[in-house]
């Protein structure tokens, strides 16, 4: 049964004006799609759970990160190649209409950060076995 | 790319420029090609004392990491099956269970004393130098 007839999750800056972080430091997300709802996996190596900053505003979910314990002794160092950075980022999702908002939880796994999103309940598949009388 | 893998109808000097071009493609870190994988970013730092190198490769654990030094040409690899599972797929934008980085590393780096840690999806590799290299030249004074 499909439930959801639109791409979920996708957001184009250039289409509906989400004010993500540039495309160079936009941490990667994988999104897969279970009965009970959604798992939303966002890249962000080297940060601390109190980092993050998680928003809901009209189905639009906006993860955030702002770096609050910058490296110490950094200037001092040479560095002979810099491909990533603990910056500050924030992207945005919209949410499919049948997600139970009030129940979404997260946390964070070396590195990962993780965020479930469930389905409404109404909308799980259920098997219904009706009795013969 | 094998190793041992033979060009055939080149004569010896144009395969060994073949294969030289080969290795230092691979030592410039694009050993990982391909588009099903996140080939995982790195940050490399030197101090007075050492280098350390930051590869972000998160979601692993410490055994998945191994680590190869032959040479001077150190390299981090992951080969991990992914998980079965039966959820759709809705974006995916990276993969980290697959890849392989190498580094050439500098001669003044004390190959026995390298260590490697792995914390919140950051392996960090840290590489001292060698003592002669820390200390630098010596002055003699002129009696």
């Amino acid at each position: 049964m499909k439930l959801i007839s639109y791409k979920p999750f996708y957001t184009t800056r250039w289409a509906d004006g989400v004010d993500d972080t540039d495309a160079f430091s936009r941490p990667s997300v994988n999104v897969t799609e279970k009965d009970n709802g959604f798992y939303l996996e966002l890249v962000s190596p080297g940060m601390a759970k109190e980092d993050f900053k998680i928003e809901l505003k009209q189905k639009q979910l906006t993860i955030s990160a702002e770096k609050k314990n910058e490296d110490e002794n950094k200037e001092s160092n040479k560095v002979w190649r810099r491909e990533f950075s603990f910056n500050s980022f924030k992207r945005s999702f919209y949410l499919p209409e049948t997600v139970e908002e009030t129940a979404i939880e997260a946390s964070y796994e070396q590195g990962i950060l993780k965020v479930y999103i469930p389905k409404k309940a109404e909308l799980k598949p259920t098997v219904k076995t009706i009795e013969v009388n | 790319m094998n190793k041992n893998f033979k060009f055939p109808f080149l004569n010896p000097e144009v395969e060994q420029a073949v294969q030289d071009f080969i290795k230092s493609w691979n030592v410039e870190n694009t050993k990982d090609f391909g588009w099903s994988w996140t080939r995982p970013l790195a940050n490399v730092e030197e101090t007075e004392n050492q280098f350390q190198i930051f590869l972000a490769a998160p979601g692993l654990l410490k055994a998945d990491f191994k680590l190869t030094l032959e040479k001077d040409i150190l390299t981090v690899s992951v080969d991990k099956n992914k998980p079965e599972t039966t959820a759709q797929k809705r974006m995916t934008e990276y993969s980290y269970f697959k890849f392989s980085r190498s580094f050439k590393i500098s001669a003044e780096v004390n190959q026995q004393a390298i260590s490697a840690g792995y914390e919140n999806g950051v392996l960090t590799l840290t590489l001292p130098k060698k003592e002669e290299a820390v200390s630098g030249p010596k002055t003699i004074n002129i009696i």
